[in-house]
């Protein structure tokens, strides 16, 4: 029962300290403008980039009403030479392009790359010569063939998918950072040394902080999907997810930020940890960047399974082995952690 | 009762202890002061009479129990105020005292203390609702020391806590630290300030690294270490003379008698050594 009314104290007064320390403020912040920039700044559907600079060189020129159909020729983009066409590529950093040649018995092609695109690209662009080919009478298989596993399942829309990303930020600054900040703020007033001197312990200090962080992480969960809705909101595994990651991290939190003395000292190398939890978010974009490390992280997995809750794809749920991974993952930050408060927080070196 | 029994404790990596081999016994409802240099050992035997810091060598008992068999619950018999203020800038004076009350086991309505009352007793009663990080220094200092008072604790640690006072804000303090001596509550006072242990402490403690070099009433340490002089005031010729005359040495005492026979003597006031020269004379430095 003590413990219950320690921890109602603590909630109370670390509560207040969030928010005249502008933590609240700053969470409501980034949740109201990345909800406003899914709901209205980015698209539904993302559309392609500049087109590619074409030439076709081929004998019978096959491929100019190809190309006029699919507009490339309005946009400029057709040459009549290798060279203009090598010109054109080489005038815009961004640009790739494709020349046509010989005929359909041998059919040919010229791919001109500026040298910085990813091994996928270059792969997409051969399978996409056959498919060009194949589609202007050369009878051969075509080099690629698209199936997808249930196709019964909408396609999310592309600003909605960024949900779970954003999602996953949020768990991470706010139980990361907000969890290392709230404890040095409370050792540059001094409250740790008031506290140490009262009958509350290191549980319930730890605790508070990280009912408040999961508190905020639950407040901005709900602004952006108010603001933002996306296919799906299962309300109670969708709490489990916030509550497990923003707890995990904000114990993560707390024990590294009790071994520095100054925010400033903290900054380097927490935005140095950021910087590693953060590597799962490419990931999403580009899914070969994911290493058995990458996929160890739980940012990695949090976001993965907030993807599979809020937009399904019909793949079996993974829920409970999140739930069991990152439980496993609290339940040891929180051993070493309340060590470390106890030492490093609450006793005199 | 605290009793304290052989303690030494030497910081990782320090040098030499401390504290070293400090025995006291503390009777419910004394103030005792603990004086000495900086670096003396005050505060570390402070914290390590708080738990803040591990007992490694000696015992320390509270009412016969090992401070040892106290958990975090110690805290709610014991009251500490610090030297630094630390309080929580953007609350209010009044809940800077009662934020962490929820900590504390429950009292009865009659036996908690009133915030108000407090803040009117020390001088904070126009402030009460002032955010504590618009305070002055002595302010926030006053108001830590009221923290320490709130749950009504059986014994008060204070570390300086008349610093950044003025003398009339001083004397409110004194006079509520001596209120609760008077209600049954043990002060252990630290302190620089020789006239505040003069005037407030039932004994004072002389510490000097890391060991107590004596202890005992501030007067019975005046009379046995120090020097009794008096001051003579006396006419001479046209205009007023004085001496320090000691009573002790034959040629003082035959001085003096001749100015009373010759009439002269307007003043004499009796010269006790302080706190200070006791200090001196023990350890061969000054107590700053």
């Amino acid at each position: 029962m003590s413990f219950l009314r320690h921890l109602r104290t603590m909630l109370w007064l670390d509560l207040r300290q969030a928010w005249h320390g502008r933590l609240i403020h700053v969470c409501l912040g980034i949740g109201l403008v990345f909800g406003l920039a899914v709901r209205f700044a980015l698209p539904a559907q993302l559309e392609l980039g500049d087109p590619p600079q074409v030439a076709d060189l081929t004998e019978d020129g096959r491929f100019g009403e190809y190309f006029a159909e699919h507009g490339l020729a309005d946009a400029g983009a057709v040459h009549d030479s290798l060279e203009a066409l090598e010109a054109a590529v080489a005038a815009d950093p961004d640009a790739i392009g494709l020349a046509l040649t010989g005929t359909p018995a041998a059919p040919g092609a010229t791919m001109i790359l500026q040298g910085h695109e990813p091994e996928t690209t270059v792969v997409a662009l051969r399978s996409g010569v056959a498919g060009i080919w194949a589609e202007n009478g050369v009878s051969r298989p075509r080099a690629h063939r698209l199936t997808v596993l249930r196709p019964e399942q909408p396609r999310p829309p592309f600003n909605l998918s960024m949900i779970p990303m954003l999602l996953t930020i949020d768990v991470l600054v706010v139980g990361f950072f907000f969890g290392g900040v709230m404890v040095l703020q409370d050792r540059s007033l001094g409250a740790v040394g008031a506290y140490r001197v009262t009958p509350g312990g290191t549980g319930v200090y730890l605790a508070s902080k990280i009912l408040v962080n999961v508190i905020l992480a639950l407040v901005y969960t709900a602004l952006l999907l108010v603001i933002a809705p996306p296919q799906a909101v299962p309300l109670l595994s969708l709490i489990a997810v916030v509550c497990l990651s923003s707890a995990l991290l904000t114990t993560v939190g707390i024990g590294v930020a009790v071994f520095f003395r100054t925010l400033s000292s903290f900054f380097y190398p927490a935005s140095l940890i950021s910087l590693v939890l953060s590597a799962a978010m490419p990931a999403y974009f580009f899914p070969a960047f994911n290493t058995p490390w990458i996929r160890a992280l739980p940012t990695y997995q949090a976001m993965f399974t907030l993807r599979e809750l809020l937009l399904p794809s019909g793949r079996p749920s993974t829920l409970g082995e999140f739930c069991l991974a990152i439980g496993a993952g609290l339940a040891v930050a929180l051993v070493l952690t309340t060590l470390a408060v106890d030492r490093r927080l609450l006793r005199e070196a | 009762m605290i009793e304290v029994e052989d303690l030494t404790f030497c910081y990782r990596g320090g040098a030499a202890p401390s504290v070293r081999d400090v025995s006291l016994m503390v009777p419910k409802g004394e103030i005792l002061g603990i004086l000495g240099p900086s670096g003396a050992g005050k505060s570390t035997l402070q914290k390590v009479m708080t738990k803040l810091l591990p007992l490694q060598q000696g015992s320390i008992r509270y009412d016969g129990v090992s401070i040892d068999a106290y958990g975090r619950e110690l805290f709610a018999r014991i009251g500490v105020s610090f030297e630094h203020p630390n309080l929580f800038p953007k609350l209010s004076g009044r809940e800077n005292l009662t934020c962490f009350l929820g900590l504390y086991p429950p009292r009865p309505p009659d036996q908690r203390e009133d915030p108000d009352a407090l803040m009117d007793a020390v001088g904070l009663g126009d402030a009460k609702d002032k955010l504590a990080g618009d305070y002055s220094k002595g302010m926030k200092q006053r108001l830590v020391l009221l923290r320490s008072l709130m749950h009504s604790p059986d014994i008060l640690f204070l570390d300086e806590p008349l610093s950044g006072l003025d003398p009339a804000t001083g004397e409110r303090v004194k006079g509520l630290i001596d209120a609760r001596r008077r209600r049954g509550v043990t002060v252990i006072l630290t302190t620089h300030n020789m006239t505040l242990a003069d005037q407030l402490c039932d004994r004072v403690a002389f510490m000097h690294e890391g060991l107590i070099v004596d202890i005992d009433s501030p007067r019975a340490l005046k009379l046995r270490a120090g020097e009794h002089t008096l001051r003579v005031e006396y006419r001479d010729g046209g205009s007023l003379a004085s001496a320090l005359l000691s009573p002790s040495s034959e040629p003082d005492r035959a001085r003096l008698e001749e100015l009373f026979s010759a009439g002269l003597v307007e003043t004499v006031h009796s010269q006790e050594a302080t706190l200070e020269q006791v200090f001196i004379q023990l350890t061969g430095r000054a107590l700053r």
